[in-house]
């Protein structure tokens, strides 16, 4: 007999969902409990290569306080019900909103979205997990603060707390999120509720000023796991500087990433450049001016040829680096001067700043998220192929120009393989660098959706033996990404999840914890 | 087009209750409406725009009176959202279909996820020719009550060209019903043998071609539907642009034309056509289909 549900969960009856349901209702109202496959359609979508049906939910709810969060959490460890929490749910390439496992019902909490404090003295704010970054940036307009974010590529749509607890980044000189984390209220799965570090003290005002508290820093277990469900977030906005000078350097051959690298590197450690550096290969940013079929037909990767004309035919570099300055008139110029002395040395650089580029897209788009504005032309890369299949493979390695050919050789020998394109940039952190791929591929395309699914994992598989691990990943893929780091470590989560989850109601299999 | 009179009859006379009261339709039931109140089309500046405006259009004819209000994006929704969120909010109670490119989809979707939608068929079309198949289309709907394959495939088999349209229904109808397996000249049609059926509809290719087209492996424990006369979806309209048939075949489900529906978790059709097939420019695009 069909069920009226589209999914139940893992060992859970038909009649014990009944009853979780009917708790739900009671506790949120009818219309905050979702089971209607007309409901959930939207929560269902995902574009890794794998069935829809592996993380279809069975239900969704939408919460709106910390004291309904406190009763969900008891309903499903009376009825073993597990519960995948989202924000604002814009993982895009990571599982976007869908559960990490079939059956698992979607605590959505895009409605909890009160901004509680932004002091613009102190440059921090603290917010509920469903307000968005375009919530923030009309708030700082309207109150007409001089405060700016940092902001993922979604921008408008995601939000700080879940971009955050999943460790994702910005482009700002704030742009490493979590580093720029301060407080955090959470709700554990027996129901208390936490308030990490200086939270902890009923009278402090300094919960989101000093991070560490007194004893261990709880802050870290919070993110990338499924520990607790976070229900306030605090942290730190940048000032708005007085000049803000977003600049492009291109340069033409494959082999200049590692001059680029060694450039930067020193400039980022002393702080003369203070945000994260993006190296966007041509094919990570042709969507904004072209399309694939334009360069060409046939299966197999695009061949170097191709790429070499397209950077022709719309003015591109093969690497295109993009960064900003950010202070005084004086510290820009100054700054500036050493900036393009480093990177003139070899004459290989082409300068462009937002006077020489006009309404370029490409520049356009850039400048706008390096100041933390609201732009989500990046995702114009899920036009150059189209098909919607996008997966996100995201090693690190140190900031070398020696690890960049190495790690690109691997690329696209691994992609090539598999028909796919390399389609990626690198990002110089501080020390670090991430080695971010959209690997993009058309789902409607069996074969080659199969081929994208072989090739990310070996693409996990080889990385990982050569010592590059992930640092973020999909739904699909979470197991073996946390296998890469050892039993250990996987113990380590284990105990941690039994102590404080000990009938694994909240979000299993995230990170790989269980 | 053949209908089913009884589903039909029962449609137009809620929605004409429906019409004289003037409210959203999904406001009593737990299901959609068949046949909407106010239709939308929303045009996402994609270049396929136009010819699937055509179609939907065609689509129109003997509909609804009413026709379609159309709506139109400049540029997609990835430099500003504004305009779409305020669309959304003024739109409540309408019927919603919409072409997006991939990247405006995506997003797309997240702000309809917000917006409290029910969504009921999300497809994404493809003319490439780095696949084995060239013309593909993907769709995931609600049920089969809101499919659009059929009508699609109906369409498609007039005209030359190889293609593979594949469905998926979150849920299946409840109620029992007399199953009847879409049927037509030169398909040969099959169900898998799991509680969950899967139907697949072959033409010029054998069962094991169409399952490995579609990305099935396993092609075992299929069983054969006998041929039923005249349980396809009859062609009212016919265009030689593909992607103005995509947009009638689309539009008339959301308009509630009958189709003949299956109870089945999955259906495909398959069709390998003998004749050389005129080489098109490569397209993509996503279209949608929601209650607002």
């Amino acid at each position: 007999m069909a069920s009226k549900y589209i999914a139940l969960p893992k060992g859970v009856s038909e009649q014990t969902f009944d009853a979780a349901v009917t708790d739900f209702r009671r506790v949120l109202g009818e219309a905050n409990v979702l089971t209607s496959a007309y409901q959930l359609a939207s929560y269902t979508k995902i574009m890794m290569p794998v069935p829809e049906a592996n993380h279809t939910p069975s239900a969704a709810i939408l919460a709106t306080t910390v004291e309904q969060i406190q009763e969900i959490v008891g309903i499903c460890n009376k009825h073993k019900v597990p519960i995948w929490t989202i924000s604002t749910g814009k993982n895009l390439g990571y599982g976007s909103a869908a559960p990490a496992e079939r059956g698992q019902m979607v605590l959505d909490l895009h409605r909890m979205n009160r901004i509680l404090e932004v002091d613009a003295d102190l440059c921090y704010a603290l917010v509920e997990p469903g307000v968005t970054y375009r919530q923030l940036y009309d708030y700082f307009q309207e109150h007409q603060l001089p405060l700016w974010l940092s902001v993922p590529a979604p921008s408008a749509i995601a939000g700080p707390t879940g971009n955050t607890l999943d460790r994702g980044v910005g482009y700002t000189p704030y742009g490493e999120h979590f580093m720029n984390a301060c407080g955090m209220e959470v709700v554990l799965a027996n129901g208390e509720v936490l308030r990490t570090a200086m939270g902890g003290l009923p009278n402090s005002n300094t919960w989101q000023v000093f991070k560490w508290g007194y004893g261990p820093y709880l802050d870290g277990i919070f993110t990338q796991s499924n520990y607790g469900i976070v229900t306030k977030f605090g942290f730190w906005l940048m000032p708005a500087p007085p000049v803000y000078k977003p600049f492009q350097i291109q340069y033409q051959d494959e082999g200049d990433i590692v001059e680029i690298v060694e450039t930067i590197r020193p400039l980022r450690i002393s702080g003369t450049i203070p945000n994260s550096v993006v190296i966007a290969h041509a094919l990570y940013e042709a969507g904004l001016k072209a399309k694939r079929s334009d360069y060409v037909s046939g299966p197999g990767s695009i061949s170097d040829e191709a790429v070499h004309r397209l950077i022709r035919d719309h003015k591109m570099g093969l690497w295109n680096v993009y960064a900003a300055l950010y202070g005084t008139q004086e510290q820009v110029d100054v700054n500036w001067k050493i900036v393009t002395e480093a990177f003139g040395k070899s004459g290989k650089a082409k300068f462009l700043t937002e006077q020489d580029v006009g309404d370029d897209p490409q520049f356009g788009y850039r400048a706008a998220l390096m100041r933390g504005g609201m732009d989500m032309r990046e995702f114009n890369l899920y036009n150059w192929r189209g098909g919607g299949g996008s997966l996100w493979f995201a090693p690190v390695s140190q900031a070398r120009g020696s690890e960049t050919l190495k790690q690109m050789t691997l690329a696209k020998r691994i992609l090539t393989k598999h028909g796919l394109d390399y389609t990626g940039e690198f990002i110089v952190g501080m020390r670090d660098m991430h080695h971010i791929l959209d690997m993009l591929y058309d789902r409607t395309d069996p074969a080659m959706t199969k081929a994208a699914y072989q090739c990310f994992d070996e693409l996990v598989t080889e990385f990982s033996a050569q010592g590059y691990g992930s640092y973020r990943t999909n739904t699909a893929f979470m197991d073996k990404v946390a296998d890469t780091y050892g039993p250990v470590q996987r113990s380590v989560n284990r105990t941690l999840k039994k102590a404080l989850d000990p009938n694994g109601i909240l979000a299993p299999g995230k990170s790989g914890i269980r | 087009m053949e209908i089913d009179r009884r589903s039909l009859m029962k449609g137009m006379l809620a929605g004409g209750a429906l019409l004289a009261f003037g409210i959203p339709s999904w406001t009593f039931a737990g299901s959609p409406a068949r046949r909407p109140n106010h239709c939308v089309l929303l045009l996402g500046g994609t270049s396929v725009d136009e010819m699937f405006e055509n179609g939907a259009r065609a689509a129109c004819v003997g509909m609804t009176d009413e026709g379609l209000q159309t709506e139109r994006l400049k540029s997609g929704l990835l430099a500003s959202t504004d305009g779409m969120s305020t669309l959304l909010e003024q739109s409540c109670g309408a019927r919603w279909i919409a072409v997006m490119d991939d990247a405006s989809a995506v997003i797309f979707l997240e702000l309809v996820r917000m917006a409290n939608v029910r969504l009921l068929s999300m497809g994404t079309h493809a003319y490439s020719r780095d696949s084995a198949c060239s013309f593909r289309h993907a769709w995931a709907a609600t049920s089969p009550t809101h499919s659009v394959g059929g009508v699609l495939a109906s369409q498609f088999i007039q005209r030359p060209g190889s293609f593979s349209i594949t469905e998926t229904f979150l849920q299946a109808p409840l109620e029992e019903r007399a199953l009847t397996s879409w049927s037509a000249p030169g398909f040969s049609s099959y169900r898998s043998g799991e509680a969950d059926a899967m139907h697949i509809h072959c033409s010029g290719l054998s069962l094991s071609d169409g399952c490995e087209l579609i990305g099935l492996t396993a092609t075992d424990g299929w069983i054969s539907i006998p041929q039923q006369r005249g349980v396809h979806d009859s062609v009212r309209w016919q265009s030689e642009n593909w992607v103005e048939s995509v947009g009638y075949a689309v539009t008339a489900s959301a308009l509630g034309m009958d189709s003949f529906r299956e109870s089945c978790s999955d259906r495909a059709f398959v069709h390998r056509s003998r004749d050389r097939e005129r080489i098109q420019p490569t397209e993509r695009f996503v279209s949608f289909v929601m209650d607002l």
